[in-house]
């Protein structure tokens, strides 16, 4: 290999990958990076085998070839160099490459590139385009009700459905659901997307992705109203924008029948500010307690009041809004209630109720792109004042 | 790493396995059980990497292609190796890989976990990993070792094909000894005789230094014990105690010590003398000794190794054990420490 490139563009293309290294080391192979030398580009790469992230940026590309340099190493020693034009060749020794800037040169020992992971690519066919801006709005308002219960993988993950010209992401951990969705159909399909939302396409539509890939996705991803392009392969699902590529493995499984647990038939109906309950509620949540903050609702059509019993004190907000069905008491975590109306894109929403201790649906008002799904959590015995 | 048809001895093991490669039939989870030192991980090593081969030959890994490679440096992001941490499998590397078979796998293909010394799993870790087992995901399979299936959950066990390995045969042993670099003949042979036919255990011997200097030791320490009093009995325990691996090492040594002397007293045969380098020490000894008293020790020697096994302090062990053996054979009295503490 032969290349010769602007030091900030090295850099970019080395610190957009190097930060995705987050899981621990495994394998020693994975403590390397591999830099490819292609037709006047070079592309970074580095996995630690759950996610993957290549980084490609234009260069003088000499000679082609592959070298995996250790990914830590060698991202100290780029940042640290201050000549803006730096040289990188192999040589003939084994898995030696040389850094040549200015007058002066350092030379890095490094891994046999064959070792690293073979790096799986998207094949171009199957892909979708959406905004970034959209779809990082769509990670956000699934991403929270993502479980982080080991014990149960499938949950960890986020459910990418495309179907009747939709792209819908579903996230459970069992006690709540977030559902969020975009119309494909606005004229941003090609034609294999078409293809893909009329159901001709034989590849599976519906596929489980790592909450923590979606996690480090949103870090990256700038919200502009740039294109991205998702792509599903067999064992991977792959996010390409201009320069960066970021696939991450699927989880093997069959997500649960959401659509059966979302309740179409409900007893009474509150309608209120997003903002206003928000802050009743946090407030609530700052009375200092032992566990998790459980907030009572007592809801009818006069009034709607929120308590708070602690043994440090008790709170009682009423909130304005508008109440309609038989009177109700019911409770709710106040964190998973918080982290719902925290993404709810409208300033007004919506709760349906089923019961006091059956699912209730959160939805923003005029809009059916987004609803949470919320259990009731029991009632804490009284404390008595 | 080794081939199939570089694995001694294990001919019955590598049939099952060869066979089951050769036609695809991959069962999701084979269970190598067999004395240490065998060839167990060597063997399940090679499986994986013929599992994951993107070329296999007929019935084993090509060796050449990327992915064989990569077994072979420890690269290889499909192949999950799970050993004991500090003498046990924990319940968080238990999760890791229930996290791990759950994701699909990277390279396309199979995924393969080898899972070594699986007896060692800590309770917890068992039934997290009995879940896996139980809904095996597709195209992952497990491979375990393990020395004491019986340790294992009987529910972990019968989802498991076993694969039986068994002791070399000692002239086999002797061979692959012979060809190490600096090992002679004579050598080979008393190691491999001493080692009961595990490879790893010959290894160890031939690592351990000077065979001669320690059952030197033996030979008087068994002169010692019989002229010895309680005090004396423990301050011989005291010198031999050390490691957990150590104090094995020298009860397994008595034990072979004492059989030389039964069977020299019962047979005659000098061919069937295992210490063979010290045959006029066991003849003059055997000679000393009523084969009923050499009946009685193995008998005591067999109940330290048991209680060993148990995770008792190695100290208390062959304290107990010298205890024992110092006091005559006296017929019904038995274990002294158990009769001291009524």
């Amino acid at each position: 290999m032969k290349i010769t490139i602007n030091r900030s563009d090295l850099l970019h293309a080395i610190q957009t990958v190097y930060r995705t290294s987050l899981a621990k080391i495994t394998m020693p192979i994975l403590g390397g990076m591999l830099i490819k030398a292609e037709e006047g580009f070079i592309t970074a790469t580095l996995t630690d085998i759950d996610l993957t992230t290549q980084c490609s940026v234009p260069a003088n590309v000499v000679e082609n070839d592959l070298i995996c340099l250790p990914a830590r190493q060698i991202s100290d020693i780029i940042r640290h160099l201050t000549d803006d034009l730096i040289s990188i060749e192999t040589l003939p020794e084994k898995d030696c490459a040389r850094i040549l800037y200015g007058e002066s040169e350092i030379n890095i020992y490094g891994f046999p590139p064959e070792q690293f992971p073979e790096i799986p690519h998207p094949s171009g066919e199957n892909s979708l385009k959406a905004p970034k801006k959209i779809f990082k709005e769509m990670i956000r308002q699934a991403i929270f009700a993502v479980s982080t219960d080991r014990t149960r993988p499938l949950f960890t993950g986020v459910l990418f459905e495309i179907s009747d010209q939709k792209l819908r992401l579903v996230a459970t951990d069992t006690h709540r659901l977030a559902l969020t969705e975009t119309s494909l159909d606005r004229g941003q399909l090609t034609e294999e997307d078409r293809k893909l939302s009329t159901g001709n396409c034989q590849l599976a539509t519906n596929v489980i992705v790592p909450g923590s890939a979606l996690n480090e996705l949103n870090r990256i991803l700038q919200a502009d109203e740039e294109n991205m392009a998702i792509e599903i392969g067999q064992n991977h699902i792959f996010f390409s924008t201009e320069d960066t590529i970021l696939s991450s493995r699927l989880i093997a499984g069959q997500f649960p029948l959401y659509n059966q647990i979302i309740p179409t038939k409900y007893i009474s109906r509150l309608q209120a500010g997003v903002r206003e309950t928000y802050d009743a509620v946090r407030r609530a949540a700052l009375l200092p307690q032992e566990e998790v903050p459980v907030i009572h609702f007592s809801l009818s059509k006069q009034q709607c009041i929120l308590f708070l019993n602690t043994s440090a004190g008790w709170i009682r907000e009423k909130i304005s809004a508008d109440y309609q069905g038989e009177p109700l008491e019911v409770f709710f975590n106040a964190r998973y209630l918080m982290d719902c109306l925290h993404v709810v894109p409208t300033d007004d929403f919506s709760i349906d109720f089923t019961g006091s201790l059956s699912a209730a649906v959160i939805r923003p008002l005029e809009r059916d792109n987004f609803l949470s799904l919320l259990l009731p959590a029991r009632p804490r015995e009284e404390k008595n004042l | 790493m080794k081939f199939f048809n570089e694995i001694y001895g294990q001919n019955n093991a590598l049939d099952l396995l060869r066979r089951s490669f050769a036609r695809q039939m991959i069962s999701h989870a084979y269970l190598f059980c067999g004395p240490s030192g065998v060839g167990k991980k060597t063997c399940a090593k090679a499986f994986a990497r013929a599992l994951l081969c993107q070329r296999p030959a007929e019935e084993d890994a090509c060796g050449e292609c990327r992915s064989c490679r990569q077994v072979e440096g420890g690269n290889h992001p499909d192949f999950l190796k799970v050993e004991p941490e500090g003498g046990s499998i924990k319940i968080e590397q238990a999760r890791e890989i229930q996290r791990r078979v759950t994701l699909a796998p990277f390279q396309g293909g199979r995924q393969v976990c080898l899972i070594d010394r699986a007896e060692s799993m800590t309770d917890e870790a068992a039934n997290c990993f009995l879940k896996i087992l139980e809904e095996p995901p597709a195209g992952v399979v497990f491979i375990l070792t393990c020395v004491q299936p019986y340790a294992l959950l009987a529910t972990v066990l019968s989802r498991c094909q076993q694969v039986l390995f068994q002791l070399l045969p000692v002239s086999q042993v002797a061979l692959i000894l012979a060809r190490l670099p600096g090992v002679k003949q004579e050598e080979a042979d008393l190691t491999a005789l001493l080692s009961g036919g595990s490879v790893g255990q010959a290894f160890e011997l031939l690592e351990g230094g000077s065979l001669a200097e320690s059952r030197k030791r033996l030979a008087q320490t068994i002169d010692a014990i019989d002229s010895a009093g309680p005090g004396e009995a423990c301050r011989l325990a005291g010198s031999l105690s050390g490691s957990r691996d150590e104090t094995l090492a020298w009860i397994e040594g008595l034990m072979l010590w004492y059989r030389d002397l039964l069977i020299w007293k019962e047979s005659e045969n000098e061919k069937l003398i295992i210490n063979r380098d010290f045959l006029q020490v066991i003849k003059e000894q055997a000679s000393r000794r009523e084969a009923a008293l050499l009946i009685d020790r193995l008998g005591k020697i067999e109940e330290a190794r048991n209680r060993l096994s148990r995770n008792a302090n190695p100290r208390l062990v062959l304290d107990v054990l010298f205890l024992n053996l110092c006091r005559p054979a006296e017929g019904k009295q038995g274990d002294g420490f158990s009769a001291s503490r009524k």
